[in-house]
């Protein structure tokens, strides 16, 4: 016979475990810089945690929507190089830079998505946006008054609030968790919230969402444009700690990543991509295999893991812990 | 090169024929199987690339490497479709609606692989393909036409040509056709569909290679070409329309030479630009393309 011990009480034994496992993690992010205190090792932090706010802003996309974003990588150069731009040329500080970038991004994405999206769904969404991205990569390559070519633009300068400046691994990879937890805090909220459940409803069938009174192509259009803006962001802080931009973070190479994240970690949830992250950086960073080695060892992983874990690893880690509390609940109380 | 509006028209057919090839596969296998195949530049460029191993390592004359190359790709065509995209059949890509993404997603995944593999088989560099033809350079109406590229516009219509003869007439293409107008039909009359599928890998993947092969002697052959020829090649198909075969001739042949004329006298960086600019100019006005069905049922 099992004792109730009232609702509240129940409620929070119930979510205790996410909650450990969520106060764990940030504990882990905090204090991440001082116990990995290889040069290297730091810089793979920063990384990750920029890698993640990418991550997120494609799973926004893919995950939420269901919709392809093939030419992802144009926004993340669409807010590097306006962030870029924006603290050389017009000397802007360049956390307002980081803010510009989401704007900027963020605006084209409601631009291209509402193009691309009032017109074309599926393959042709997919063709559509390959095309774009790779039409803006060209654009940044070849307009070198504005984007400086194919060597791009050098010497950007670090963040600063005041007279605290953003310069070495440790506190930019705070700052980067701080945006990280930001961007992750919101998205769960938009998650929870009528917009998300009325986005999942459109995923996960439209013509039953539109009958319910749901309009597709306002959701995708906004939700593409928070995507996209977020990549900008990403972008953003990716180039001010590199110091330079340039047209390879347009390129293939950064879908190709991104990609990964998202298959690997898994769309539909906030852990997923931040997941898909860590597995992206630190993996080959243990391994210590070329670049291209790399490359062919992730997209054999993704070419195994999208048809077996098409959630991705982190429902599919979630569902295995259920199954085997599950179990043990039903081991301990055969007597 | 010499400018000059005859070269330039020149150089427009020849990519045209290319693209010809090239798109011929890809509306094959979107008509047969309704896959959209993004790895089909990748098999473009194991066409080149094994063509050239071959040649180099192995000593074979040219015709004799480009063949093997061509079956080769073919046949890895067939074993991609089987491996990867037949347990995913009837499938949603993750919570994707629509059946035919999730064999979108896993061919733009295996796409990733063979440009990965490739670059560490083959190694970076580019490599360039001696075909061995040797003549007297034509001149006609100012443009240059070499023996070497005059035999590869030739190769390549004429298969191009075949490939609808083959369609029109052949039992195996008509079972073919009829597995992609209406598979429940076409297996009611015992034309096996999982084979046609099987043929329809092979001749798309075979036509990738072809174009490959086509296209390497002229410029080169690395081991990272065919991503913005996979674009182009879309490009052709959506315009065309999807479910046309015989109007990827037409769009083709028209956007080789619009982009050769647009490298010369507007700017030559932006080329690749113009076409993506045009295709989602057609998509925008008219998304079924100008030859394809009126409805626009494919996701």
């Amino acid at each position: 016979m099992r004792v109730t011990l009232g609702a509240r009480r129940e409620s929070w034994l119930k979510h205790a475990p996410q909650r450990g496992g969520l106060a764990g993690v940030v504990g882990i992010a905090v204090v991440a810089p001082h116990v990995l205190t290889t040069f290297e090792y730091r810089g793979l932090l920063v990384t990750t945690a920029v890698y993640a706010v990418m991550a997120l802003s494609l799973a926004h996309i893919m995950g939420q929507t269901g919709q392809w974003s093939f030419g992802h990588q144009a926004f993340l150069g669409i807010g590097a190089y306006g962030s870029a731009l924006a603290s050389q040329r017009l000397s802007v500080p360049v956390l307002l830079g980081f803010m510009i970038a989401f704007l900027a991004a963020g605006l084209s994405g409601l631009l291209i998505g509402y193009i691309a999206l009032s017109r074309t769904r599926g393959m042709y969404l997919a063709i559509v946006t390959v095309a774009f991205g790779v039409m803006l990569y060209l654009v940044g390559l070849n307009w070198y008054q504005v984007t400086g070519g194919p060597q791009g633009l050098l010497d950007l300068s670090w963040p600063q609030v005041g007279s605290l400046v953003f310069d070495d691994d440790t506190s930019y990879y705070y700052l980067a968790v701080g945006i990280l937890g930001l961007v992750a805090f919101l998205l769960s909220r938009h998650s929870a919230s009528r917009r998300g459940l009325a986005l999942r409803a459109l995923r996960n069938n439209e013509p039953l969402a539109r009958s319910v009174g749901i309009s597709p192509l306002r959701y995708y259009v906004t939700s593409f444009g928070l995507g996209s803006a977020l990549a900008g962001l990403a972008g953003a802080m990716l180039v001010h700690y590199l110091g330079s931009v340039s047209p390879a973070v347009m390129s293939f190479d950064y879908l190709f990543i991104m990609l990964t994240m998202v298959i690997l970690g898994g769309m539909g949830t906030v852990a997923g991509p931040i997941i898909g992250a860590v597995i992206v950086v630190w993996v080959p960073a243990l391994l210590d295999v070329s670049d291209s080695t790399r490359a062919l060892i992730f997209s054999l992983m993704i070419a195994v893991a999208f048809p077996l874990l098409p959630a991705g690893m982190y429902p599919a880690a979630v569902s295995l812990g259920r199954v085997a509390r599950d179990r043990i609940r039903v081991l301990s109380t055969v007597r | 090169m010499t400018a000059g509006l005859g070269q330039q028209l020149w150089l427009g057919l020849l990519s045209g024929v290319v693209l010809t090839v090239f798109a011929t596969g890809l509306v094959l296998l979107f008509g047969v199987m309704r896959v959209v195949n993004m790895a089909h530049g990748a098999l473009f460029m194991l066409g080149a690339m094994f063509t050239f191993t071959f040649q180099a390592r192995l000593g074979l004359p040219f015709a004799l490497a480009a063949i093997s190359s061509v079956i080769g790709v073919g046949l890895a065509g067939v074993v991609l479709n089987r491996l990867a995209l037949r347990p995913m059949e009837g499938r949603h890509a993750t919570r994707f609606t629509g059946t035919a993404s999730a064999a979108l997603l896993e061919t733009m995944i295996l796409s990733f692989v063979i440009y990965n593999a490739a670059v560490l088989y083959f190694g970076p560099q580019t490599r360039s393909i001696d075909t061995g033809i040797s003549g007297r350079t034509m001149h006609v109406f100012g443009a240059a036409i070499t023996t070497q590229a005059l035999t590869l516009f030739v190769v390549g219509i004429t298969s191009v040509a075949a490939l609808h003869l083959f369609f029109a007439r052949a039992r195996l293409g008509k079972m073919m056709r009829a597995a992609a107008d209406n598979s429940t039909g076409a297996s009611l009359c015992g034309v096996d569909i999982g084979r046609m599928y099987d043929y329809a890998w092979f001749f798309a993947g075979s036509l990738a290679a072809l174009a490959g092969v086509l296209i390497a002697p002229l410029s080169a052959a690395l081991p990272t070409m065919g991503r913005d020829t996979l674009i182009t090649g879309f490009a052709v198909v959506v315009v065309a329309g999807l479910t046309s075969f015989t109007g990827v001739i037409g769009v083709a042949m028209a956007l080789g030479i619009l982009g050769a004329l647009f490298a010369q006298f507007v700017s030559v960086y932006y080329q690749e630009a113009f076409i993506f600019g045009l295709m989602i100019l057609a998509l925008l006005v008219r998304p079924t393309g100008l030859f394809g069905a009126r409805d626009l049922r494919v996701t």
